[in-house]
């Protein structure tokens, strides 16, 4: 199988008025075509400038890629101009937000703002446009598509508005889809609602999914491969079951087991295994393994030099000096 | 009223009362002022014995925060009483509700917004002394320090400012704000949603730590049903302005009866999900400007019946202190 997108080595600084903030630092990721990879960690770990990066969104004269490739179908997305990443952009590789009501234009009907995708990028004219939008509107579970076009986003409740958001990013079948936390802002049936849609929509149209989150539980619902990020760095890569059956990052056992338990009864005495501590500043530069001061297995040579990324096995790699 | 106990608890006289209470808003719509109501909350009638947490847990806009508010009177209820210690609280006027806003506080989802970001966390937490004027004047400063460290925090954050700490950090002085005039009940609404999970946990342990040290009484609301079963010694589950279903937090997961409760637990990222209630729900709106005659759960229910089209159907006991508001499952 060849590989989608290769991200390699790649390091994302955002050049602030407080200082250089390392919000990606040398991160590897591999895509392959219909694969869905989730990218987990708390905020403030990198994994949203990640998914800029990719898309090339990073806020203008703040964000800067300073090391590192981003290889989309053999193609290096870093030297493209303006136009060529544009023809990219929502046609090959399209973006979900958290918040569907900021990422959709309030005084736009939603038909035209899925329509404006679609005159982007194909010569095709408005009745045909608006029968594709019909089409998705109803692949993404709307009932009434062809009246619900004409409906601005404040008429859709939060649910109906990230399905509006899926449709766009998938109207014209792109290859690979970056989600980055689409369920967060949703009520917990809701949620599930609309993970159900996106593993229907992509097993159906075979897209490969970069899926954001900072839930293990829905992580674990819908990704095949997951990279632990911590202040920049992925610190573990595993298939989804390897991870939680097996986790080799003192940081992803401490994420496990801090999420309350979904089984077992007397749990009113029982405490959760916690991380000490709070996530970094990426202000500061840390020497040695970022998680060191947080560890509970740290080691003397944690605080002095990083470690080195290790196979466990072909697909499960870990950073983190006690498996050297 | 008298059944909104539960068999365990029965020898015990509640701390809390909540009975028929409902809360009706006025909203104004559009452009020409059109005048609507919500029903924010809808009868609930429930019971909160000392040293327990009762779980109220329910997605946005079904009431849980308005509970928690009304408990706390940050609002005035439409109609319903709620009865503190057997004395009715919604006339309490001056000295007697400052005494009463000592003995149950609240500790908000947001510590951002929560605290004033002018003052110190000293600050914050010298003014519940003042105004509750609970402690002596020289004192004060030891207490301050006494209450941040039991909330897992040095000495040095007396001094600091909100922007200076961590979301982590921000709820724990919130909760050090609470806890610092020595109430008996606490009611958390959301007090961990905002935060990471690592962070989440911390704050998990803390207010169980809280718990079994001062015997709190808590009243947790939050839409995470794993946050809540992991806190909660009974759990309300709530829809709509009502409670479905009201059971202990292990009888209520294992054993859940009513199909709201069902579809939530089957909602639960990775949770197993029996057949009949896979989500069956394609739209979650539409639901919204219907009259509510019957129950308000017709339109999404997949068990629903005649009779649920007709009337709200009431709470009732099904088992020993398991509660539930369903025609279906209660016949």
């Amino acid at each position: 199988m060849t590989e989608l997108l290769i991200v390699r080595d790649l390091a994302t600084h955002l050049f602030t008025p407080q200082g250089i903030i390392r919000a990606v630092d040398g991160v590897d990721i591999t895509v392959h075509p219909g694969e869905v990879i989730g990218v987990v960690g708390e905020s403030g770990c990198g994994k949203t400038i990640l998914a800029l990066s990719i898309m090339r969104l990073l806020p203008q004269g703040i964000g800067k890629i300073v090391r590192g490739d981003i290889v989309f179908e053999g193609r290096s997305l870093l030297n493209l101009s303006d136009d060529e990443i544009r023809q990219i952009r929502g046609s090959k590789i399209s973006m979900v937000f958290q918040e569907p009501m900021t990422a959709l234009n309030p005084v736009f009907r939603i038909g035209d703002q899925i329509m404006e995708a679609i005159f982007a990028h194909q010569d095709v004219d408005r009745r045909e446009a608006r029968e594709m939008a019909v089409e998705m509107l109803s692949r993404v579970g709307f009932p009434n598509p062809h009246k619900r076009i004409y409906d601005y986003p404040h008429q859709l409740s939060g649910g109906m508005r990230q399905r509006v958001m899926i449709a766009m990013a998938l109207i014209l079948k792109p290859c690979l889809m970056l989600a980055d936390e689409p369920t967060t802002a949703l009520d917990v049936t809701i949620q599930a609602q609309i993970l159900d849609l996106m593993k229907d929509l992509q097993s159906n149209l075979g897209t490969a999914i970069v899926f954001i989150t900072h839930d293990l539980g829905v992580v674990r619902v819908i990704a095949k491969h997951v990279a632990v990020m911590y202040a920049g760095e992925v610190v573990e890569l595993a298939p989804v079951e390897d991870l939680f059956s097996q986790p080799y990052h003192p940081y992803t056992v401490g994420l496990i087991e801090s999420t309350p338990p979904a089984e077992g009864a007397f749990l009113k005495e029982k405490r959760l295994n916690t991380i000490p501590g709070n996530v970094p500043s990426m202000i500061m530069q840390i020497k040695g393994c970022r998680f060191h001061d947080r560890c509970r297995e740290g080691m003397a040579i944690c605080t002095e030099d990083k470690p080195p990324w290790l196979e466990i096995s072909p697909s499960h790699g870990v950073r983190c000096w006690k498996y050297v | 009223m008298g059944s909104g106990a539960g068999s365990m608890c029965e020898t015990m006289n509640p701390i809390l009362v909540v009975d028929s209470l409902t809360k009706v808003y006025t909203v104004t719509r559009g452009v020409m002022g059109r005048k609507s109501t919500i029903r924010a909350l809808d009868g609930v009638t429930i019971e909160v014995f000392k040293g327990e947490t009762l779980g109220v847990v329910g997605e946005s806009g079904c009431g849980k925060s308005t509970l928690g508010r009304l408990i706390v009177r940050l609002d005035e209820p439409t109609a319903g009483i709620v009865l503190f210690r057997g004395k009715n609280i919604s006339h309490l006027r001056g000295e007697d509700l400052m005494a009463y806003r000592r003995r149950v506080q609240l500790v908000f989802q947001d510590p951002a917004s929560s605290l004033n970001p002018k003052k110190t966390v000293g600050q914050t937490l010298t003014e519940p002394l003042i105004i509750h004027n609970i402690v002596d004047r020289n004192l004060r400063r030891e207490r301050v320090a006494e209450t941040i460290s039991q909330v897992g925090l040095s000495g040095d954050y007396i001094h600091r400012y909100p922007h200076e700490l961590s979301g982590g950090q921000r709820q724990r002085v919130g909760i050090a704000r609470a806890l610092i005039v020595a109430p008996e009940l606490i009611v958390a609404d959301e007090p961990v949603s905002s935060l990471d999970v690592s962070i989440q946990a911390q704050i998990l342990n803390l207010l169980k730590d809280l718990r079994d040290l001062y015997n709190l009484t808590y009243i947790f609301i939050s839409h995470d049903l794993n946050v809540v079963r992991f806190m909660s010694d009974r759990i309300a589950v709530m829809y709509r302005g009502r409670i479905m279903e009201l059971a202990s937090s292990y009888e209520l997961y294992e054993n859940p009866l009513h199909p709201y409760t069902r579809t939530l637990l089957a909602a639960i990222p990775g949770a197993k999900r029996h057949s009949q209630h896979s989500l069956g729900l394609k739209m979650d709106e539409d639901f919204y400007e219907e009259a509510l005659k019957g129950c308000p759960f017709y339109f999404r229910c997949n068990e629903k019946e005649n009779a649920c089209k007709e009337g709200c159907p009431p709470l009732v006991e099904t088992g020993p202190a398991h509660f539930v508001s369903c025609f279906v499952r209660s016949s």
